[in-house]
C-alpha cells in the first residue's frame, strides 16, 4: 500500500473535523421504542394467525367429534345394563365434545359470565378453541424466550 | 466494562434484546446521522432516514455476521435507505435546490493558506460520487473496499474517484505530493 502523502493527512484532518458529533437527543430511545413496538406487533399478529389457524383446523375436527359423539351415544343406548356398567364410563370419557362442553361450562362459571353472554354457551367449541390458542401462544412465547 | 459490538450483536440476534440494540444505536447514531445529513443536506429528513435505517438494521442483523465492520454495514444500509427514499419520494427538486446552493460555495472557497485549507467545503464542488467516496474514506475512516460496499461501486471505481478527487483538490490548493516520514 502506498504511504500516505501530505494530502491524505490534510484530507483526513479536514474531513474528520467537518463531521460534527450529532448529539443523541433521544434518537436512540425513539429507535428502541419503535423496535419494541414492532416486536409487540409481531407477537400479536403471530397470536392472531395461530388463533385463526386453530379455528380453521378445528372446524372439521368439531364436525368429526360431533359424529363420534352421536355414534358413541347410540352405542351407549344399545348396551345391556351389565355391559353398560363396565364399558359405559369408558365410552362416556371418549365423548370428547361432551367433555369439552363440560370444561367450557366450568370456565364460564369461573368467570361468572352474565346471561346475555349466552351465545358463548352455545359456542363452547369456539370458547375452547380460543383457550387452546391462547395457551398455545403462551407456550410458543415461553419456548421462544 | 463496555461490551464489544460483537457481544451486543450476538445478544440482539439470540434474544432479540432491544436494550443491547439501543446501546449499538447510541454508539453509531452520530456517524450514521451525519452521513445521511451529508447525503440529504436536510437534518430532519436525514434523521427520518436514519430511524428507518436502524429499524431495518434490527431486522437484518442476522444477515450481518462475519461481514466486516458493523459501521461499514450500517453505512451501506443508510446509503440504500437514502437511495430508496430518493426513488420513493419526489424530493429531487429539493436536492436540486441544494445543489444550486452548492454552486455558490464554489465561488467562496478560500485558498490554501498553509495549515488548514478549506478542503471540506471544496469537496462540495466535486462530483457526487467523488464526494461520497472521499468522505467515507477520509472522514469516516472506511477502507476502499468498505466504501465500495457502502456505495455499491466496484473497488476500481472507488480508487479512481479517490485519485481524481485528490488530483482536483491538489490542483485547487496547490498541494505537493511530498511524503511524510
Amino acid at each position: 500500500m502506498a504511504e500516505p502523502d501530505r494530502l491524505d493527512e490534510l484530507l483526513a484532518r479536514s474531513l474528520q473535523r467537518s463531521i460534527d458529533t450529532v448529539p443523541d437527543d433521544g434518537f436512540s430511545a425513539r429507535v428502541v421504542r419503535r423496535v419494541r413496538l414492532r416486536k409487540s406487533l409481531r407477537v400479536l399478529s403471530l397470536s392472531l394467525a395461530t388463533l385463526a389457524g386453530l379455528l380453521i383446523a378445528l372446524m372439521p375436527a368439531g364436525r368429526a367429534l360431533e359424529k363420534l359423539d352421536a355414534e358413541l351415544a347410540r352405542i351407549l343406548e344399545r348396551l345391556e345394563t351389565s355391559q353398560s356398567a363396565s364399558v359405559g364410563p369408558i365410552l362416556e370419557a371418549l365423548r370428547v365434545r361432551e367433555t369439552l362442553g363440560y370444561l367450557s361450562e366450568q370456565i364460564m362459571s369461573l368467570f361468572a359470565l352474565p346471561g346475555d353472554a349466552a351465545w358463548l354457551a352455545e359456542n363452547q367449541a369456539l370458547v375452547m378453541a380460543s383457550v387452546l390458542a391462547l395457551a398455545a401462544t403462551a407456550v410458543l412465547r415461553l419456548l421462544a424466550s | 466494562m463496555t461490551p464489544a459490538d460483537e457481544d451486543l450483536i450476538a445478544k440482539v440476534i439470540a434474544d432479540a434484546d432491544a436494550r443491547a440494540y439501543g446501546e449499538l444505536v447510541r454508539r453509531y447514531q452520530s456517524q450514521v446521522r451525519n452521513w445521511l445529513r451529508q447525503l440529504t443536506r436536510d437534518a430532519s429528513l436525514a434523521d427520518d432516514i436514519a430511524q428507518e435505517t436502524f429499524i431495518r438494521a434490527w431486522h437484518k442483523l442476522p444477515t450481518f455476521i462475519g461481514k466486516g465492520r458493523f459501521i461499514a454495514w450500517l453505512m451501506k444500509l443508510a446509503h440504500n435507505e437514502f437511495l430508496q427514499h430518493l426513488r420513493r419520494a419526489k424530493r429531487q427538486q429539493r436536492l436540486a435546490n441544494a445543489v444550486a446552493a452548492d454552486a455558490e460555495v464554489r465561488d467562496t472557497v478560500s485558498d490554501f493558506d498553509g495549515e488548514a485549507p478549506d478542503i471540506a467545503r471544496f469537496l462540495q464542488t466535486l462530483s457526487e460520487a467523488e464526494q461520497k467516496v472521499l468522505l467515507l474514506v477520509y472522514g469516516y475512516g472506511l477502507s476502499h473496499s468498505e466504501a465500495g460496499s457502502v456505495t455499491g461501486l466496484p473497488l476500481g471505481t472507488v480508487k479512481s474517484h479517490v485519485r481524481r478527487g485528490k488530483e482536483k483538490i491538489r490542483a485547487r490548493f496547490d498541494i505537493d505530493e511530498a511524503r511524510h516520514g
